[in-house]
């Protein structure tokens, strides 16, 4: 089976062991908290810390893995 | 904040085995997309957070992550225009892994069909067709936006 067929059918759901580091909670209020400062920006955190920002995500995936850092870390754009 | 209870005719039983915060009130040129959870999309070394939309048909990833993630696609792919708030947008629709991911309990991990759309410019949409369709979950909005929860499990 392939193309349409298997692309339209149900998905497949199971559970996995793996569990985020992070507490999300601290993540989202920095992201509330520095909104303005940051818009347009791709930001990297890690437990309500800014690791690193640029506005390109390559740039950013680039130092970050130079640096060691990408592992766990939450990367998101803020708008 | 792992469990939950269902009643059905009688009989209990748990049906959520994972459960994160989310964030709500996201605004997005002009538009407030109130519901974002947390996942890890394979192919990509990090964290990030996407749209839960039950009011959307498909899945989409766009922009600069459809860009890092296309050369790692592999088939099978068919080609889709979709139409969006923000107009129509031409990508390929991809068998996707995408991980929920837990605060409390199990992750979820969910394989199914992603629009892969470099055009599109909202936020990674995780819609319903091929994606949500198999997962139970509820929201639970707390008593203050640092407090909303999402609880999830396989819908069997």
């Amino acid at each position: 089976m392939g193309g349409w067929a298997q692309l339209l059918k149900a998905p497949r759901v199971k559970t996995s062991p793996r569990r985020s580091r992070g507490d999300f909670g601290v993540d989202y209020a920095w992201l509330r908290d520095n909104r303005e400062a940051f818009l347009g920006r791709w930001v990297a955190l890690r437990e309500g810390v800014l690791l690193d920002s640029d506005m390109t995500l390559r740039a950013l995936l680039g130092r970050l893995t130079e640096s060691g850092q990408m592992d766990g870390a939450f990367v998101v754009r803020v708008d | 904040m792992a469990g939950g209870t269902l009643r059905l005719e009688g009989v209990a039983q748990s049906w959520s085995t994972g459960s994160a915060r989310n964030r709500i009130a996201i605004e997005h040129e002009g538009t407030i997309l109130t519901v974002a959870v947390r996942c890890l999309i394979r192919g990509l070394p990090f964290e990030t957070q996407a749209l839960l939309d039950t009011g959307a048909a498909w899945s989409v990833i766009g922009g600069d992550l459809a860009e890092i993630l296309a050369p790692q696609l592999g088939e099978p792919e068919q080609a889709m225009i979709l139409s969006t708030r923000l107009g129509r947008i031409r990508g390929k629709l991809h068998e996707l892994d995408i991980e929920l991911l837990a605060e409390h309990g199990e992750s979820l991990m969910v394989t199914g069909s992603v629009l892969i759309a470099p055009d599109w410019t909202g936020s990674v949409v995780l819609g319903y067709r091929g994606f949500l369709e198999r997962i139970r979950f509820a929201l639970d909005p707390g008593v203050n936006p640092d407090d909303a929860w999402f609880f999830f499990a396989s819908a069997g």
